[in-house]
């Protein structure tokens, strides 16, 4: 589905990437996780084609993305962290532009609509910032791309709407579909995502699977004091560790605790992960 | 489909477009009439009621220039705005249709739209006048022979290919930047023509870029103005020109990045 090769880009003399190589396939839902200015935003254009690679390629189904050509475009869709939305009600907007997709539904997207509670018969510019986006997220999904990527897509939906977006993201995965997640909110990932894609210092270091990664190591609270652990963090409810999955049980992969780890750098965890 | 041109995802784009941006169109031609109907009802106003051929031509013209000018130079605002640009290019449409799109809002549907509009304008004021002795007429723009008006459409070709490469080039404030870059494109013509005139024609001493050039010889001051042939190798160097603009221009938005 998406083949980066040896990418390198970067604003100016700021190298946000080099040599990355990634490779993402259909069927499931990943992730992007990475600190504020590691390049989540621009990985995702990158692969849009909305910026084009300094060095290497990059291909999605088979065609470079720089290019954009309407065969590319019509099986990718991408919802940008700031939206605008043209002076036209929901139900005009699919019918001006639903068309430019092969596989847009209209009744999927009008009954995410309802499942929002957006209307569909008020302009666009007349609703609140996160009901255009939840009817951008609604027609995101409606196209049935082979391609769905989302930017910071949970920004300004209050709680209940992002439990909704969990539900409803959840039905818009299909085997032929892969889409990509990216937030710097990671909780609001829990329970959606089956895949964890992980950017740091210019280069992708986590790619896996979430039960991948259960396989590989455990979460845990242990007792204040332990000190075989590959990280750990103290709070008020004791010392939650990340260890290494010596004995094949099984433990929710907590991904605040494993971004924390990763982002300070912790080589003994990053190989365990990798291997 | 084809990746370049497919004439049913053309048409869904231009409905889609007119859909979108159908009311801001419609609200500029809303101005442009106002101001035009201003601006003839002054004239006539201080022309006793009359609206005189000579009067009607350089406002044809002129305005023209300006209106197209001003609307040609926005005519891609959305892509210097990160999150108009983003739908805008990940549409899934070619980017020479893209292109295509703007290039026939700012250069077919708006010289027909200017058309209409000066006609509408001109012929009520002109008819309010009520003259019994003299009647003015409304000029006849397709006139090639009697009046200047297709000067307009020759300069109107030229100002648009201009603006549309200022409407992609720069990011945001385009009509100002581009009347900038205009005239200081212009002001560099100016004062690079006379050296390279008087290095080819020792002795000129005045020149017009592209009009005229006058010389003294032996105290007598003469004015040399170009031939027919000169005044259409001009017009080709000026049609070389409006190509290379709007080439350059579908080459920038096929490359625009966010």
């Amino acid at each position: 589905m998406i083949e980066i090769s040896n990418l390198t880009f970067g604003y100016g003399h700021k190298a946000l990437f080099k040599n990355l190589t990634l490779s993402l396939k259909a069927g499931h839902i990943y992730g992007l996780l990475g600190k504020n200015g590691a390049g989540k935003s621009t990985l995702l254009k990158n692969i849009a084609g909305l910026v084009f690679p300094l060095d290497g390629t990059c291909k999605v189904n088979g065609y470079t993305s720089k290019n954009r050509l309407p065969d590319f475009l019509q099986e990718l869709f991408f919802v940008p962290e700031d939206i605008y939305m043209p002076a036209v009600t929901p139900k005009q907007f699919a019918a001006s532009t639903g068309h430019f997709y092969p596989k847009f539904n209209n009744a999927q997207f009008s009954n995410i609509l309802a499942e929002f509670d957006v209307p569909d018969n008020k302009p666009l510019t007349q609703l609140s910032f996160g009901q255009q986006k939840k009817v951008i997220i609604a027609f995101g999904i409606a196209t049935n791309t082979s391609l769905l990527i989302m930017d910071e897509p949970t920004n300004g939906l209050d709680i209940p709407s992002k439990t909704q977006f969990r539900k409803i993201m959840a039905g818009g995965l299909t085997e032929d579909r892969c889409i990509i997640i990216s937030t710097h909110q990671v909780r609001d990932l829990d329970n959606l995502i089956d895949s964890v894609l992980i950017l740091h210092n210019q280069q992708i270091v986590v790619n896996s699977g979430l039960d991948d990664i259960a396989d590989k190591v455990n979460f845990s609270v242990l007792p204040s004091g332990t000190i075989d652990y590959l990280y750990a963090e103290e709070t008020f409810s004791g010392l939650h560790t990340i260890t290494e999955n010596t004995d094949n049980s099984y433990s929710k992969v907590d991904m605040e605790l494993l971004f924390n780890a990763i982002i300070s750098n912790n080589e003994p965890l990053i190989q365990i992960l990798n291997r | 489909m084809n990746n370049t041109f497919d004439i049913k995802r053309f048409s869904m784009l231009f409905k889609k477009h007119t859909q979108e941006q159908g009311k801001t169109y419609l609200l500029s031609a809303g101005v442009l009439t106002g101001f035009m109907f201003l601006l003839f009802g002054f004239f006539s106003y201080s022309n006793d009621g009359h609206l005189p051929t000579n009067l009607q031509i350089p406002v044809f013209i002129f305005m023209s220039l300006i209106a197209g000018g001003i609307f040609t130079s926005i005519v891609f605002s959305e892509l210097g705005d990160k999150s108009k640009a983003i739908p805008a290019l990940m549409l899934p449409a070619s980017h020479f249709e893209k292109y295509l799109i703007g290039w026939m809002y700012s250069y077919l549907i708006f010289q027909v739209v200017y058309v209409g509009v000066f006609y509408l304008t001109a012929g009520i004021i002109v008819s309010m006048g009520h003259h019994e002795l003299e009647v003015d007429k409304v000029i006849n723009i397709f006139d090639t022979q009697g009046n200047q008006c297709w000067y307009a459409f020759v300069m109107y070709s030229f100002i648009h290919a201009f603006a549309f490469f200022g409407a992609i080039f720069f990011k945001k404030l385009h009509f100002i930047k581009t009347a900038i870059a205009f005239f200081i494109c212009l002001i560099i013509l100016i004062i690079i023509n006379n050296p390279i005139i008087n290095a080819i024609i020792p002795g000129v001493v005045k020149s017009v870029p592209f009009q005229q050039l006058a010389i003294n010889e032996h105290e007598r001051y003469i004015s040399i103005w170009p031939t027919e042939n000169m005044v259409n190798a001009s017009l080709c160097v000026l049609a070389l020109v409006v190509l290379l603009l709007w080439t350059a221009t579908y080459l920038r938005v096929k490359e625009k990045e966010v």
